[in-house]
């Protein structure tokens, strides 16, 4: 029941706000033409003590997107996991996808509503303890609408499935199929209005996000709130955000997340 | 749990009633031109700086442009070019859509 709570209010947030680019939640952004953008992201984890008395993660995640034309794109991601002290980093599960911004309909100097449906695959490329052990595909189907300095973004996400991990951590690692939504509200808060020429722009973020298995409606669920900042200069990103638990339920084949620290770095050429 | 869940629930909430009268930016239009020396036209949709720097990359790679000027207050792209190299208007709109941006219809700018 307070998961069902958790989403309306979610999705009331989402109706309301208009948003731009945030840290956990997809958006239908794409790079130009023929240019490349790459987001890395360091994403550290604590968790609650389990049998095996893990207590930290960390990732270190790159995606690396080209280009196609102004409405398509395709991507790489290459995550490097870390599981605490005692265990080295290692590669995990990489993806390659494909991305379509199917509908822009820009209204204004920077008002634009924009929905993108991505479909990839990840690759059983990780280290033994970090991997699903087969191709699994996944989709994910996003919205975002920016009105003057506000906005709002959704994301719907269909992952995981494969096979579970050995010590899973995350929603779509447990090998259930993973439904996660993704809700985010960014506000411009510096400069309160853009001069003649190209400027970096500051905004406040925050972001819902909901995990819980697709198949069991008493299955595994948490949902997540993430405030954060996002800094934006004509050519680099930088995002710093923290998730922290707002309700977490039946949560058996991993431990329970107590807070997640991401910072990364966005650069366009 | 419960009391942080409730106000985290009743915070959104709030804010997202608060927000549904926040007005988007109104800005004065510019004419769209082109002469000897350069061509400028409106452009919508140019929501944040790393977005709107993909017009410049775009309008660069065009023959003769040497500099872009991006003014996203107004929504408006100014290319400079050499003499004998502005581009046409069908040349500048090609390279702002494959940039991922929409120049209003003549009659729609502004509005």
């Amino acid at each position: 029941m307070r998961y069902l709570l958790s989403l309306l209010a979610a999705l009331s947030l989402c109706g309301a706000l208009q948003a731009q680019q945030a840290s956990w939640t997809t958006a239908p952004t794409l790079p130009g033409e023929g240019q490349w953008v790459l987001r890395e992201t360091a994403t550290l984890a604590w968790h609650e003590p389990s049998p095996g008395g893990r207590r930290r993660s960390s990732m270190l995640s790159s995606r690396l997107s080209y280009g196609l034309d102004g409405e398509r794109a395709v991507f790489l991601d290459l995550p490097v996991r870390g599981l605490g002290r005692d265990r080295g980093p290692s590669l995990g599960d990489v993806a390659v996808g494909w991305k379509w911004r199917f509908r822009s309909q820009n209204t204004g100097p920077v008002d634009t509503t924009r929905m993108s449906l991505s479909l990839g695959a990840t690759l059983p490329s990780g280290a033994e303890r970090g991997t699903s052990g087969e191709v699994v595909p996944f989709a994910d189907l996003a919205w975002m609408s920016i009105s003057g300095r506000l906005g709002l973004g959704t994301s719907l996400t269909l992952e995981g499935g494969g096979d579970p991990y050995r010590r899973p951590l995350w929603a779509d690692e447990t090998g259930e199929l993973n439904v996660r939504f993704a809700a985010a509200a960014v506000w411009r808060i510096d400069p309160v209005r853009y001069s003649s020429s190209l400027q970096a722009a500051t905004y406040a973020c925050v972001e819902l996000i909901s995990n819980a298995e697709a198949d069991d409606l008493d299955g595994e669920s948490e949902l997540l709130l993430a405030p954060g900042l996002l800094y934006e200069a004509p050519s680099f990103a930088a995002e710093l955000s923290y998730a922290l638990p707002l309700h977490s339920d039946e949560l058996e084949s991993r431990p329970e997340l107590d807070g997640a620290l991401l910072f990364g770095l966005r650069f366009l050429w | 749990m419960n009391h942080s869940f409730t106000w985290a629930a009743l915070s959104l909430l709030s804010l997202s009633l608060a927000c549904q009268s926040v007005p988007s930016q109104q800005n004065a239009p510019m004419s769209e031109f082109r002469d000897a020396e350069a061509i400028g036209l409106p452009v919508y949709g140019m929501s944040c700086p790393k977005c709107a720097n993909n017009i410049t990359h775009k309008l660069t790679d065009l023959v003769g442009v040497f500099d872009v000027e991006v003014d996203m207050e107004r929504g408006f792209v100014t290319a400079k070019a050499a003499p004998g190299f502005v581009p046409t208007r069908d040349e500048f709109v090609e390279a702002i859509t494959a940039a991922g941006f929409t120049v209003p219809d003549s009659a729609d700018a502004g509005d």
